[in-house]
């Protein structure tokens, strides 16, 4: 039971001083909601970046598994991209290694309609799964060689690509 | 090395909340808090429920008929979707899974605060015990025990973290077994307890009416002297008064809400996975965390507010939960914003998976062939705006809840003064939701 309410010494507002705040606050709410949005229609999306330790032949149209040596080496995350890759594609490296991801549960920023390249090098048998819209995609990989696939990111949202033997995410693409 | 499509799995997230919008709630967050601190009414307003009386709704309502029709329905749906878990195959497609974590959890929020308190009397844990009452020919209030009211819904509290365990730690919770488990230790924790306590344990100890009775109070329907009438919700908030427990059943709600949003940063993900410590070690902790937080949080403000009590017979220990009304928007506003696209994405699955129950090619309700309309995932602006509006809606809810309380409860001259913390609270609460929605 909440205690009497005694009379307050301070003389209650009129009304009219709540509507002028809140009309006041509302105008503010508005200027920044717009701000908000404006900064959030500008484009977002930049191809990250790929570490160069993966040979040259991994081209964008080749989907058959290209037997490699290339060394589980950790990402170089200021490498620049190479000429030979075409300007609307984006290319993740995944390394499973000793039970281990890499990359670990990192965001991509992918634009709707961009390829998405993956080179997988995993030193057990694995799936890689990519939960996208529809049915999702699912890349089967050999212990030892270095796969490659692709998928184009035809729906907008958020997506967790991860390996199925263990259930740990490799990367979430944020598909705008 | 071939793409073979995999059936989907609704692992399909809300994309993070632009910052700009971040920025934008949590300046409006603070802007109206202080609007409402220094220009809103110092007198209560809300000391009465006010609100237009229904007679004669409430006599429709109040008929056994009614009663009888609309907890039978409820239970026919969870009698539906036990055949499923206990005798249906372990799939995705089965409906059970989108019925726990989608209908039951997620959908119990709209529907309690748009039909207010009517869990408590269409729950299917009631409608069990009344049966098995009549048949054993004794009266459903009466147990072999009493129930002290000091238990309050401390048992909900229990059940709640129990729950969110199984939401967000439990390994395999999209299993039947896993499921099967935590559904008969429900049942026979709520029911024994309810032949053994009476019909109060339920309300004491069902973490789902725990939930639907929390947020109904915010509804804008309202029992004054066995009277229904339709109120303002803010009002009818202030009418409430929580029972012993009803801390940590907001701690719980809002902790692991919280905690679903933090688990979702890459921060953590690479920290669990990376590290040799099991997940489910990382998430119980991480949950305990989130809810000690929460709890500690609110209570020390609580606590701070009675030194400008104006009722010397008030402890510390009761401002708490003189308070908690206050949190309720926002545990509101948060679950609206995290689960809203999973409730239509997921909820749509569930209603075409219900006619196929078994997993036998049924199409009971002729919805087995309909497919899942997932627009909401291609306007992310409009799921941005929604979670934005309920988070910073449910924060200036609960600011000027907080103020109502605080006429209450303080004296007049420190009533602004009194609020200061619970103010800073509340705004570091909205300004981590927006944090989280943009999920570094």
């Amino acid at each position: 039971m909440s205690p009497p309410v005694r009379r307050s010494p301070i003389p209650a507002l009129p009304v009219r001083g709540l509507t002028r705040g809140l009309v006041a606050a509302g105008a503010v709410v508005l200027s920044l909601a717009v701000a908000g949005c404006t900064a959030a229609s500008e484009p977002v999306a930049v191809p990250s970046p790929s570490s160069t330790s993966a040979p040259p032949a991994a081209s964008p149209s080749a989907s058959s598994p290209s037997a490699s040596t290339s060394p589980s080496a950790s990402r170089s995350p200021s490498s620049s991209p190479e000429a030979s890759k075409p300007p609307d594609a984006v290319t993740i490296d995944i390394t499973i290694a000793d039970g281990k991801v890499t990359p670990s549960g990192e965001r991509v920023n992918v634009e709707k309609g961009q390829i998405v390249i993956f080179n997988v090098t995993s030193d057990v048998d694995d799936e890689i799964h990519a939960h996208t819209a529809g049915d999702g995609v699912e890349i089967e990989v050999k212990a030892g060689r270095t796969v490659t696939a692709e998928l184009v990111a035809t729906d907008v949202g958020s997506f967790e690509v991860e390996s199925h033997a263990d259930g740990k995410i490799i990367v979430i693409l944020n598909v705008r | 090395m071939t793409l073979v499509p995999l059936h989907g799995i609704g692992t399909r997230h809300d994309l993070p909340l632009p910052f700009g919008f971040v920025v934008a709630g949590a300046a409006a967050a603070l802007v109206i808090s202080f609007a409402v601190l220094f220009l809103a009414w110092r007198r209560p307003r809300y000391a009465e429920a006010g609100g237009i009386a229904l007679p004669g709704l409430t006599r429709v309502l109040d008929q056994p008929v009614a009663r009888v029709v609309a907890s039978a329905a409820v239970f026919a749906v969870y009698a539906w979707a036990a055949m499923a878990l206990f005798l249906g195959r372990d799939r995705l497609t089965n409906p059970v899974f989108g019925f726990v974590y989608a209908w039951m959890w997620v959908g119990l929020v709209p529907l309690s605060l748009v039909l207010g308190q009517f869990w408590r009397h269409t729950n299917p844990l009631r409608t069990l015990h009344r049966g098995l009452c009549l048949l054993a020919r004794t009266d459903p209030d009466q147990g072999l025990l009493r129930l002290p009211a000091r238990v309050g819904s401390w048992p909900a509290a229990i059940g709640l973290f129990a729950f969110g365990f199984l939401e967000l730690v439990q390994p395999d919770r999209t299993t039947l077994a896993v499921l099967r488990f935590w559904a008969v230790w429900w049942l026979v924790i709520l029911v024994l307890g309810a032949v053994v306590f009476g019909r109060r344990w339920i309300a004491s100890a069902d973490p789902f009416e725990a939930y639907a009775s929390t947020v109904a109070q915010l509804s804008p329907w309202r029992r004054v002297d066995g009277t229904l009438r339709l109120v303002n919700p803010l009002a009818g908030l202030n009418q409430w008064a929580p029972p012993p427990g009803s801390v940590a059943v907001v701690a719980v709600l809002l902790g692991s809400t919280a905690f679903d949003s933090f688990a979702n940063t890459s921060w953590w993900i690479r920290t669990v996975q990376d590290s040799d410590v099991s997940s489910t070690v990382w998430a119980t902790a991480g949950l305990l965390a989130m809810i000690l937080i929460v709890g500690v949080s609110f209570s020390l403000a609580a606590v701070w507010m009675h030194r400008h009590r104006s009722d010397d017979l008030l402890t510390p220990g009761d401002f708490p939960r003189l308070m908690v009304s206050s949190v309720v928007p926002i545990v509101i506003g948060y679950a609206v914003a995290h689960y809203t696209t999973l409730l239509i994405v997921e909820g749509q699955r569930t209603a075409i998976n219900f006619s196929d129950p078994l997993g036998l090619g049924w199409n009971v309700f002729g919805s087995a062939e309909m497919g899942v309309n997932a627009a909401i995932f291609t306007v992310p602006t409009l799921v941005a705006v929604i979670q934005l509006a309920a988070i910073v809606t449910g924060h200036v809810l609960g600011i000027v809840a907080a103020h109502e309380k605080s006429l209450a409860l303080l004296k007049p001259d420190a009533a602004l003064r009194g609020q200061w913390p619970m103010l800073v609270v509340m705004v570091f609460y909205t300004c981590s939701g927006l944090l989280l929605l943009f999920s570094p």
